[in-house]
């Protein structure tokens, strides 16, 4: 509380240096935005104790330059205008309010509006021109109105979005930005600053004109890139530029009288904000729903994983088995050897090497189920297909026994890497094995071949081919396998190949199948090979 | 390919694919008295049988190319027939029923031991009585 005061009392101290020389209407009452964001951000129940910190610290703020009675007034009406405001806007756009929604952004422009409109009616600059107790020179009740609230809807449009925004910023975030990110918003704070200098910091003759659109291109930039936090600051940012500028008699606005200087001013600011805040919503918008896309897409991945491991686990019992006979077998020869006289050490030691080295065996056999089972966000790595593939056939060496089918491998020398995923690239392959193995149930024993070959296509792709001598693909319709929930077994999902094509594509690559002229299918996968520095792949793009 | 000769540590022909089961069978079974011959491949086992005298066959079921049934099948198809432990890393009850029914045994990875010793008496028992080894 002792904070909120504080901070009232020094926007506080700032409005009262935006005022007009010849008005009590200030440009901006900043102090306004503080106690939005207060009120905003605390339960109601606690609202009182905000209201009464903020009440002193504009009695003590205005204290030399107001006199109390017009004090107290502006305290009440100020109170009563930003609590109903708050009130309205927990209703309307619903709290919290980040400003990510396009929703949100219209209903609080809206309310910025007509709140301070209807508000304007009450403030003793209103009523005292009303009565004709005190009116600027120059000056109407028309025009009084239309300053009251436009003071007032520029404070909660440009200003509490600001304080708003940044006390509800997660500031441990701030730590987690990449240095890319903070090159970044050093040059964009620098676009900002320089496009602002010229447009406002230059005389008036060359400013009118073409320098102030100068401006929107880095706070579209902002926008588009830093969101609504960076949006809202860089507005404010600009504010501020125009309002020193102008101060120092530079910039577009000083040509006109005073009285327009600040009106322009306003309007302005005004009509800059709501485009450039709406701009970050929708593209806030966008990307996250894009990564909420990319999080599905994660999910259904590791949920087919899960369903491949589920199908491949008499297959991995297998692979189990082989380590822990040979295992079992050493030591109970070991044992046998250790009764007789005059043991043979040498054979002993060989035995304990050989279930060591058994034990890693199986040990690896764990580690590649464990890597299909467990729910990873995706990482990108340089990696070897060639591994990829040797992994695949590890993990389905069981089916591929049982399915009694022969494998040949051919793997091409001197193979570029590829840039991936270790654990979902292994999915999709693992999958066209199992898929292929399945498919030759009914064809003769010895005709069951798997072909697998790893070789480099053209100067872009690393291409893997799996090659079958089952059932084939739909005549005519080769692409419905890769369709979500088509299948030809009893068992699965008829996901694994939709997902296996969602996998690849986000790898920038691709994966068809064909039927072969013969018997059986072949499915290709191409992947592009990593070009050291190419610059970032779309997949990198995507995880930003 | 008959046994004509009481020996008196029979000689048991190992065939498995995979190296390391292969050797640590062999290992165990020399370790309990027998003689071992092993053989990496079915294929393999065909071509150079017939340089040793065999008693007994402990042999994995599943093979790239010829598995351990079909070669089964084939011996008998040339009349020739072994007792065999058929064992196998693969759970299936009904292969061990059709495979225990016709005298031979089958043994699912991993096993033990006596459990492997048993199957092979068990398996020898009926052609070779005096066929225990001298393990202690």
């Amino acid at each position: 509380m002792v904070l909120l005061a504080v901070s009232y009392y020094l926007a506080a101290r700032l409005g009262l240096g935006f005022r007009f020389q010849d008005s009590q209407i200030g440009v901006v009452w900043p102090a306004n935005a503080v106690l939005l964001a207060a009120l905003l951000l605390t339960p109601t129940r606690r609202w009182w104790v905000v209201l009464v910190a903020t009440a002193l610290a504009h009695a003590v703020a205005v204290a030399s330059v107001t006199p109390a009675w017009r004090a107290a007034w502006q305290i009440a009406g100020n109170a009563l205008f930003i609590t109903s405001t708050a009130l309205v806007l927990r209703r309307v756009p619903g709290l919290p309010l980040t400003f990510e929604t396009r929703r949100q952004v219209f209903a609080y422009s809206a309310i910025a509006f007509v709140l301070p409109a209807l508000y304007a009616f009450t403030t003793p600059a209103f009523v005292r021109a009303l009565f004709h107790l005190e009116l600027a020179p120059g000056s109407t009740l028309a025009t009084t109105l239309l300053r009251v609230t436009l003071s007032n809807a520029t404070v909660l449009l440009l200003v509490a979005p600001v304080v708003l925004l940044w006390a509800q910023f997660p500031v441990h975030r701030l730590k987690e930005l990449s240095a890319r990110r903070l090159w970044e918003a050093g040059a964009v704070v620098l676009s900002v600053l320089a496009v602002g200098m010229v447009a406002f910091g230059t005389g008036p003759e060359i400013a009118v004109g073409v320098p102030l659109l100068w401006v929107f291109p880095p706070l579209l930039w902002v926008a588009v890139r830093f969101g609504p936090v960076g949006a809202s600051t860089a507005l404010l940012g600009v504010a501020a530029l125009s309002v020193w500028g102008t101060a120092r008699q530079l910039g577009p606005f000083v040509l006109m009288t005073h009285a327009d200087r600040v009106l322009s001013l306003q309007l302005f600011w005004i009509v800059m904000c709501t485009p450039v805040m709406l701009l970050a919503a929708v593209i806030w918008e966008r990307e996250r729903v894009e990564d909420a896309l990319q999080a599905h897409r994660t999910q259904l991945a590791h949920l087919t994983r899960v369903a491949t491991a589920g199908e491949l686990s008499s297959s991995l019992a297998h692979e189990l088995r082989q380590p822990l006979t040979a295992i079992l077998a050493n030591a109970e020869a070991a044992q046998v050897l250790l009764t007789r006289d005059g043991v043979d050490l040498r054979e002993v030691r060989a035995i304990l090497e050989d279930i060591a080295e058994q034990d890693k065996f199986a040990a690896n056999v764990i580690g590649r189920l464990r890597s299909l089972l467990e729910k990873e966000e995706p990482h990108f790595e340089m990696l070897a297909m060639e591994t990829t593939v040797g992994d695949a056939l590890a993990l389905s060496r069981g089916t591929v026994e049982r399915s009694g089918v022969q494998v040949e491998t051919q793997i091409a020398p001197g193979l570029p890497r590829v840039r991936g995923d270790p654990v979902q690239l292994l999915q999709v392959v693992l999958n066209l094995v199992v898929n292929g193995c399945e498919s030759m149930s009914a064809t003769p024993a010895p005709d069951r071949r798997l072909r697998l070959r790893v070789a480099r296509q053209d100067s872009e792709y690393v291409e893997v081919l799996i090659a079958d001598s089952g059932t084939g693909l739909p005549q005519g319709r080769e692409d419905r396998v890769f369709e979500p929930f088509f299948t030809t077994k009893k068992t699965g999902l008829g996901l694994g190949l939709a997902i296996g094509r969602s996998i690849v594509s986000a790898h920038g690559g691709r994966l068809w199948g064909e039927n072969n002229l013969l018997r059986g299918a072949t499915f290709h996968l191409l992947l592009p090979m990593d070009h050291a520095n190419d610059g970032p792949t779309a997949a990198d793009r995507h995880r930003r | 390919m008959v046994l004509t000769k009481q020996s008196a540590t029979p000689v048991i022909g190992v065939i498995d694919d995979d190296p390391s089961v292969l050797k640590s069978v062999s290992r165990l079974l020399r370790s309990a008295g027998f003689s071992v011959v092993p053989f990496a491949s079915t294929e393999g086992f065909l071509e150079t049988h017939q340089s040793w005298t065999l008693h007994c066959l402990v042999l994995d079921i599943h093979f790239e190319g010829m598995g351990g049934l079909d070669l089964e099948a084939y011996l008998a198809d040339t009349g020739v027939h072994f007792p065999i432990v058929f064992i196998t890393a693969h759970d299936d009850a009904a292969l061990r029923e059709r495979i225990e029914a016709t005298g031979q045994a089958y043994l699912r990875k991993p096993f033990d031991e006596t459990a492997l010793l048993d199957a092979i008496h068990r398996v020898l028992l009926p052609t070779h009585p005096g066929a225990r080894p001298d393990h202690n």
